[in-house]
């Protein structure tokens, strides 16, 4: 299913789309406008204006309510998990392992990288879905079986494929490299165009499913997480 | 299905499908459709019952495969092969059988209990058997045919 | 109001003679028209008999204004034109720097949609004659519009243009998050040649559900028509390509009818 073009220059190949998707992300987001007095024209667009608004704001929060933040930090000592769950929409990149679909959030990307020789060390003791280590671009990667790690044993064969893996997507600042069979295409999806996870105690890393194209979301944070907790 | 069949009470009621040589039935009210088997995307996860998922009119559904659920061997699907999507106060799913053959209409009276042969965990989700045509048709009770956490594995897509 | 882009990657397949012929003929039936020009090389403001190199307020200013959605400038860059119900937002040379000035800036995209929704009650239709080049230009009529015409010409070189438009116009109507008419014109059909048939044949093939069931005939009468500056609908009726439009005219309006409201966005 997943379609490739260029095979050689895959990261290029996801910068251009995403290139592309960013410009036409950015001519199409409007900033909350600051209207002195109410327009007279038929406008019906402040639904866009107010939900674009929410998460288009920078980053950084404004002030007053950082402090806010700290103050409930310092009382609230548990750490409240946090799911992948955005109100508006947001770009995913879709690849696969053999016959497996998934399609990870572009924002937690730090890149795809494409397997030449990259030369990986493995590390006795780690577990088995661990391939080794990896130097990229001074960056030291664990390379990772995606296989092994979120299909049991007995349906490998979903998974696998003749062909090794091609593709590495780089997580959590380059620590991590997920390899893959294939690489298909980046799309903006509406939150309204995934079913989303209710109760995600189990598989923390599973967000949802994409409705139209029936394949696993994955919550990269929640990937992280297991992939930590796999060091022994 | 017979003129003189009651009219309104699909209590009584049973689709039955087949899984190897035997013959099981599932009460009418709780089957919303059934489909021929077309792509069914594979999904991570554990369950070896758990096949994939298929877009029913833009909902996601998960399909169980009821040979691995009933502890039989898979088999290839083929075109008698059917989707039977069911409801229960859970959710909704889909069941992979070898085939569907009719509905039928067994009085109440005619349900015997199932004798307790056979392990803990197939007694779980038979409700009875009756015998019809010199074959015994295997009922099963839905709401029991996967555990609570089992529900929640196949509901999480 | 109905707002129709008329757009092609490709130049030279027809877009300004679509625009003004479509525009022609809707304003001859009555309808309060308005055409754009987005194109920064401006066949459709000269069409009209205006400037893009001299010309003061232009589509260009409606670029300039910090805030479109409450400026009075869109009312302040209408033109009319010699016939009567029939309005031009014209294009200046300028136009051409825009992409670099904006950048990415957000919203860009949305300036015109912005601009023509002020003027939803002077207007029944709006035809929008697009630039050749993907750029912001082009993302605002794309953006403003409920449907697109894309006229291709009927021969081989011009099929792989279009399959460029095609993706380009999935790319756009993703970002756009909403739904976008979409109809291929053949133009430039010349049954003499059989060239002509098999390129029409192909696009029937390829395109089914877009295409629009007939053609635009070459009319060597388009080129006098464009000398005058007089829509051929309205220079001469009972021209080929005239009736050709008015066919594809009934055609669009019975898909969207003079009350129809605008897109919401």
């Amino acid at each position: 299913m997943a379609q490739f073009e260029d095979e050689n220059d895959s990261k290029a190949l996801v910068e251009q789309k995403q290139a592309l998707s960013n410009y036409l992300d950015a001519l199409f987001r409007e900033l909350p406008v600051i209207e002195p007095e109410p327009i007279a024209s038929p406008v019906a667009d402040e639904v866009v204006v107010a939900k674009v608004a929410a998460t288009d704001l920078p980053k950084e929060p404004v002030v007053a309510s950082s402090e806010e933040v700290t103050a409930q930090a310092a009382e609230n000592e548990e750490p409240v998990p946090v799911y992948f769950q955005p109100t508006a929409p947001f770009q995913v990149l879709f690849f696969s392992l053999g016959k497996l679909n998934l399609a990870v959030p572009l924002e937690h990307l730090s890149g795809v990288l494409k397997v030449a020789d990259e030369k990986v060390t493995p590390i006795p003791g780690y577990a088995e879905w661990h391939l080794g280590l990896m130097k990229y671009h001074g960056a030291t990667v664990s390379v990772i079986d995606t296989a092994k790690l979120i299909m049991p044993a007995h349906r490998q064969d979903v998974v696998q494929d003749q062909r090794k893996y091609r593709y590495f997507i780089l997580l959590g600042e380059r620590r991590w490299g997920l390899g893959c069979h294939a690489i298909a295409e980046v799309v903006k999806l509406d939150p309204g165009e995934v079913k989303w996870r209710k109760n995600r105690t189990l598989q923390p890393w599973l967000a949802g499913t994409v409705i139209n194209k029936m394949c696993a979301l994955i919550d990269v944070d929640g990937f992280l997480k297991l992939l930590s907790k796999g060091y022994l | 299905m017979s003129e003189s069949a009651t009219m309104g009470d699909d209590a009584n009621r049973w689709v039955t499908f087949r899984l190897e040589s035997e013959t099981y039935g599932i009460n009418v009210m709780q089957v919303q459709e059934v489909l021929r088997v077309s792509e069914i995307a594979p999904v991570p996860g554990a369950a070896d019952y758990v096949i994939g998922i298929i877009n029913l009119r833009g909902n996601v559904v998960t399909v169980v495969d009821t040979r691995r659920r009933f502890g039989m061997v898979e088999k290839e699907v083929d075109d008698l092969s059917r989707i039977i999507i069911i409801e229960t106060e859970e959710q909704v799913v889909g069941i992979l059988v070898d085939s569907v053959a009719e509905v039928v209409e067994i009085p109440a009276s005619e349900i015997e209990t199932a004798p307790n042969v056979g392990t803990e965990e197939s007694a779980k989700y038979i409700l009875g058997v009756t015998s019809r045509e010199n074959e015994l048709l295997i009922l099963v009770d839905l709401n029991k045919f996967l555990s609570e956490e089992e529900w929640n594995e196949v509901g999480q897509f | 109001m109905n707002i129709w882009a008329v757009a092609n990657q490709k130049g030279g397949v027809g877009k300004t003679t679509t625009t003004v012929s479509l525009a022609g003929l809707l304003s001859a039936k009555g309808y309060r028209t308005l055409v754009v020009d987005m194109d920064p090389h401006g066949s459709l403001t000269v069409y009209f008999g205006h400037d893009p190199d001299t010309i003061e307020r232009s589509v260009y200013s409606l670029f300039q204004v910090p805030n479109i959605a409450s400026s009075d400038m869109p009312r302040r860059v209408i033109k009319q034109t010699r016939f009567e119900g029939l309005d031009l937002l014209p294009a200046s040379t300028a136009m051409a720097t825009l992409d670099r000035q904006l950048g990415t800036q957000d919203g860009k995209g949305l300036v015109i949609l912005r601009a023509l929704q002020q003027l939803a009650d002077r207007y029944d239709y709006v035809l929008i004659d697009c630039p050749p080049i993907l750029g912001v230009l082009m993302v605002n009529a794309m953006a403003a519009c409920q449907s697109l015409l894309i006229p291709v010409q009927t021969e081989f070189l011009a099929l792989k243009g279009l399959e460029r438009m095609m993706r380009t116009t999935a790319m756009i109507t993703r970002a756009r998050r909403s739904p976008l008419g979409l109809h291929i014109v053949p133009t430039m059909f010349d049954r003499r040649t059989r060239a002509s048939h098999e390129a029409l044949k192909q696009l029937q093939s390829d395109y089914p559900e877009q295409l629009w069931d007939a053609v635009i005939p070459i009319d060597t009468q388009f080129r006098e028509a464009s000398r005058k500056g007089v829509p051929l609908p309205i220079m001469r009726a009972n021209s080929r390509g005239s009736i050709a439009y008015r066919e594809l005219l009934t055609w669009l309006q019975e898909i969207y009818p003079a009350d129809s409201r605008a897109a919401e966005s």
